[in-house]
């Protein structure tokens, strides 16, 4: 009986500690945010292509393409300019998708739409 | 002969309890350190991402702010932000942080004191000469 209680005893502060442990966990996890910031610098890098493609009026698929490479280096993505589109790298990869897109009148008076993707 | 038996037994049987314990309270310490190791690791990733957020912030400004890079219009008195003018190129000595600004692979701005380490770099796109480049600011530590 006595040898029992023992037991008990083990199991019962066994118990004590790993709700001690939990408890420590979940109030000390703090979640990492490193992808966040990776989003918002692509999200402000894609920004930068739509108002400077604004700025000097783009039109053209390859000056597009071109700004695009130099932003982004290999990464996957694509670009659109009105209804064509372009793919840049292999897209096929790759699982989240950040994008953003401006609209615009040019000097010409012609509507110009410009959208810009990119695979992280 | 009874007796000797189950106080052997009992003997046998607080041994291993006390073992048990000793192996649980072990583990226990174990994956205490280990939670605060992550804890530590996790506080050092959050000071980090806010000197991050703030170096880019002020590559931000930098070339949104017409006292630092950024074009100033006299005559439609208006402040383009992401097209680069160099006209206060010097007023970024001011920003104690910034070590180093290069345009399209030129170096426009570098700070005199050179023997500090470049911790980290924000690229961003600007029309510089009416054509698209890449500015890179550097943050020294």
């Amino acid at each position: 009986m006595n040898d029992a209680k023992g037991f008990l005893f083990t199991i019962d502060g066994l118990l004590a500690l790993l709700f001690i442990v939990l408890a420590t966990s979940t109030i000390l996890d703090t979640s990492t945010n490193e992808k966040n910031l990776q989003e918002f610098e692509i999200s402000e890098n894609i920004n930068d292509l739509l108002m400077t493609s604004q700025i000097i009026e783009i039109d053209s698929m390859s000056e597009l393409t071109n700004n695009y490479n130099q932003m982004f280096g290999n990464s996957a993505g694509y670009v659109k300019i009105n209804e064509n589109m372009q793919t840049i790298g292999n897209t096929s990869k790759s699982e989240n998708l950040i994008s953003n897109s401006i609209r615009y009148i040019n000097k010409l008076g012609q509507e110009i739409y410009i959208e810009i993707g990119v695979y992280y | 002969m009874g007796l000797q038996i189950m106080g052997l037994k009992k003997g046998q049987i607080m041994l291993a309890d006390l073992l048990m314990l000793m192996i649980i309270v072990l583990l226990v310490i174990n994956i205490e350190f280990e939670i605060i190791d992550k804890y530590k690791r996790s506080m050092t990733n959050s000071e980090w991402s806010l000197k991050y957020l703030e170096q880019n912030l002020i590559a931000e400004q930098i070339i949104s702010d017409c006292n630092y890079l950024s074009e100033y219009d006299s005559t439609t008195k208006l402040c383009y932000k992401n097209k680069i003018s160099l006209t206060n190129k010097n007023n970024l000595k001011s920003i104690d942080v910034v070590c180093k600004v290069n345009i399209a692979n030129n170096i426009i701005y570098s700070k005199d004191n050179t023997d500090k380490k470049i911790i980290n770099t924000f690229k961003r796109g600007v029309i510089y000469n009416n054509k698209f480049s890449i500015i890179e600011v550097s943050f020294c530590e």
